[in-house]
């Protein structure tokens, strides 16, 4: 994950942490890594992390149980919401750009569907709902 | 919660043969933060670490760390890592956690022989034979292995090569005790932004700002380098 | 804790104690072999220079614990000492007693070695070695050698104590610019002072020691200015002039109260006034 120090960073891990679980890295249902574990893999502050966390419970996508920790939520509709509140925010930008220098919305659309295949690498959302063990390359 | 200050300080001034190296400065910092201590040369920057770890006397003023005022009690729970290097030339890796073991209560060997493992220094190899950043990587194995209250670094990452100051900020990270204070000073400003909760910035010996981090990279638009950069040059 | 201190002390200068002490001892023991053996030339030169390594070696032992002092105290490896938690006060009483510890075996390794000189010497005579003592030691008044001993001994404590309280007042913030010195400048003055306090106490503190006639070596009260007096006035007309015979030991009040000035002085420096550069 790239960091943008001009930026609040717990904002950018919230992104970065809601990205992970409608991408199935983390899966549904699944134990949150600890916030220490995260500061140390993310190379960021620990209390930023726990705010981070905090926020993505307050979003619902995340649950605390007291004894036993952070768990993603199982509940498929809330995940499926993450996942359309991230689209809808890169489809605004998308939309904002492309129209900004004179797009049609078919030339859009075209050039998408043309992009789209040179993305293969990335981790496909479908296939992790089905198999949530698989990591991300 | 009410918890105590872990570091109070008022009105501190401190002068050196005619030069004011700290003027009135005021300072309140909770525990449970990694604080960035920033500032240009003449700033005050060491001035205050060590009066903080009690190396420095003849001050006015009033300093309270760890509930203290500098002195045995404070340095019990202190862990200060100054600037340059402190440990006889003569000494390995283990000779130096043997030191730090007999004098220090709340020093833990066995988190000091992790570090050094961590960092890969060698265990046969004498501080003078190691490189600046090998000496450097072993003072901070031993000042984050107290397990203290208040940890004051002294450009922990100056004068070390780009990737040990990557693995030295892990060190730090990944031995921080969540309820002390961490106190990191450094002019490496863009090295420490990703893991300081609030920034002071001090110049002519008294505070130009102090902040959260996110709260002023949110305020300024800009990182805390930046930000940085605009202030003092103002 | 202040065992621990005086541990790490032995620890830190354990080698160049040794080190130094064995040279020492090692050219004693040669050179006076030398005289012993009646080697011509080399064996008088022997003598002379086994009595001065015997001598050195005293000397340089002080030097290592005021090289080890100043390190550890103010150098570099003053940033570990000086954040041990402890008071300034206790640092300070830890050296001194290590210090004055290693100066008292420094100097009884230097006395063996003199009487190891005295007993080449009485070799390189062809005479029996302890007879050569005995009547040595004959010719010494006991209180003589009580004396000698006591004033070694209050000489090592001086040269420890105020050698210590000088560098941690010359440590202090306001003279620490001067790095080593201060110190430097500081002994060059208490001498100057001392010695001029010393004389006076000698001839006006009315405390000496009697040194020829029936009653040598009883105390009395009496400085060495009336002596001194009729030293300086005397008339050639009158007789023949006496030399003073009493010695005025006014001198042992005054190095006393120095050392236990600086004791205080040097204590306090650490404790209130220490500030690394």
């Amino acid at each position: 994950m790239q960091i943008d120090d001009s930026r609040p960073i717990w904002a950018q891990l919230v992104d970065e942490f809601r990205r992970r679980i409608v991408a199935g890295e983390w899966a549904a249902g699944a134990r949150v890594p600890s916030v220490r574990e995260l500061a140390l893999d993310l190379g960021v502050n620990p209390n930023t992390v726990q705010k981070a966390l905090g926020e993505i419970d307050r979003l619902g996508l995340t649950a605390t149980e007291r004894t036993a920790g952070r768990f993603v939520t199982a509940d498929e509709s809330a995940v499926a919401g993450g996942r359309a509140a991230l689209a809808e925010a890169t489809a605004d930008r998308f939309a904002a750009e492309a129209r900004g220098i004179g797009m049609s919305l078919a030339e859009a659309a075209d050039l998408l569907s043309r992009r789209w295949a040179l993305h293969d690498d990335a981790p496909d959302a479908t296939a992790s709902r089905e198999k949530p063990e698989r990591k991300a390359p | 919660m009410n918890t105590p200050l872990a570091i109070e300080v008022t009105g501190l001034t401190k002068s050196y043969r005619g030069r004011t190296a700290l003027d009135g400065l005021d300072l309140r910092l909770a525990p449970g933060q990694i604080v960035g201590l920033m500032g240009d040369n003449g700033s005050g920057k060491t001035t205050l670490l060590k009066i903080l770890a009690g190396v420095l006397a003849e001050w006015e003023g009033s300093v309270r760390v760890a509930g203290h005022a500098p002195g045995p009690e404070s340095k019990a729970t202190v862990s200060f890592l100054p600037d340059a290097s402190f440990l006889p030339d003569a000494h390995r890796p283990a000779d130096s956690i043997d030191l730090y073991a007999r004098f220090f209560d709340d020093f833990d060997p066995s988190r000091a022989r992790s570090m050094v493992e961590f960092f890969g220094l060698p265990w046969d190899r004498t501080l003078k034979e190691m490189s600046k950043g090998m000496r450097e990587k072993l003072q901070i194995s031993l000042a984050m292995s107290r397990r203290a209250r208040v940890y004051l670094l002294d450009e922990p990452i100056s004068g070390v090569d780009p990737a040990s100051r990557d693995v030295i900020l892990r060190g730090i990270l990944s031995n921080f005790d969540d309820d002390a204070l961490l106190l990191i000073s450094t002019h490496l400003i863009q090295d420490v932004e990703q893991i300081v909760d609030s920034v002071l910035f001090l110049r002519a010996g008294s505070v130009l700002l102090h902040g959260g981090a996110d709260e002023l990279r949110a305020e300024h638009g800009m990182s805390l380098d930046a930000l940085f950069r605009k202030v003092y040059t103002s | 804790m202040i065992g621990t201190l005086i541990a790490q002390d032995f620890r830190a200068t354990r080698k160049s104690l040794v080190a130094v002490v064995g040279i020492a001892l090692l050219v004693v023991a040669v050179s006076l072999t030398m005289t012993a053996l009646r080697v011509p030339v080399i064996g008088q030169i022997g003598l002379v220079v086994g009595i001065i390594a015997a001598v050195m070696l005293t000397l340089v032992v002080l030097g290592l614990l005021v090289e080890n002092y100043w390190r550890t105290m103010y150098g570099r490896e003053g940033y570990f000492t000086m954040v041990v938690p402890v008071r300034g006060r206790t640092l300070f009483f830890a050296k001194v007693v290590y210090g004055l510890t290693v100066a008292v075996v420094g100097a009884a390794l230097s006395a063996l070695g003199l009487v190891g000189a005295a007993v080449a010497f009485a070799l390189s005579q062809r005479q029996e070695p302890l007879e050569f003592l005995r009547t040595g030691l004959g010719m010494v008044e006991p209180w003589m050698a009580w004396f000698a001993a006591a004033a070694l001994l209050l000489q090592i404590a001086y040269l420890v104590v105020v050698g210590a309280g000088i560098m941690s007042i010359g440590a202090q913030g306001r003279f620490n610019h001067l790095g080593f010195g201060a110190p430097v400048l500081g002994a060059v003055l208490v001498y100057l002072v001392m010695q001029v306090v010393t004389f006076a106490a000698i001839m006006v503190v009315p405390f000496g020691v009697v040194m020829v006639g029936p009653d040598a070596g009883s105390l009395v009260p009496r400085g060495m200015l009336n002596e001194f007096i009729a030293v300086l006035g005397d008339d050639p007309a009158t007789g023949s002039t006496q030399p003073p015979n009493v010695l005025g030991l006014g001198f042992v009040f005054t190095s006393a109260a120095l050392i236990a000035l600086m004791a205080w002085w040097g204590a306090r420096a650490v404790d209130r006034h220490t500030s690394l550069r």
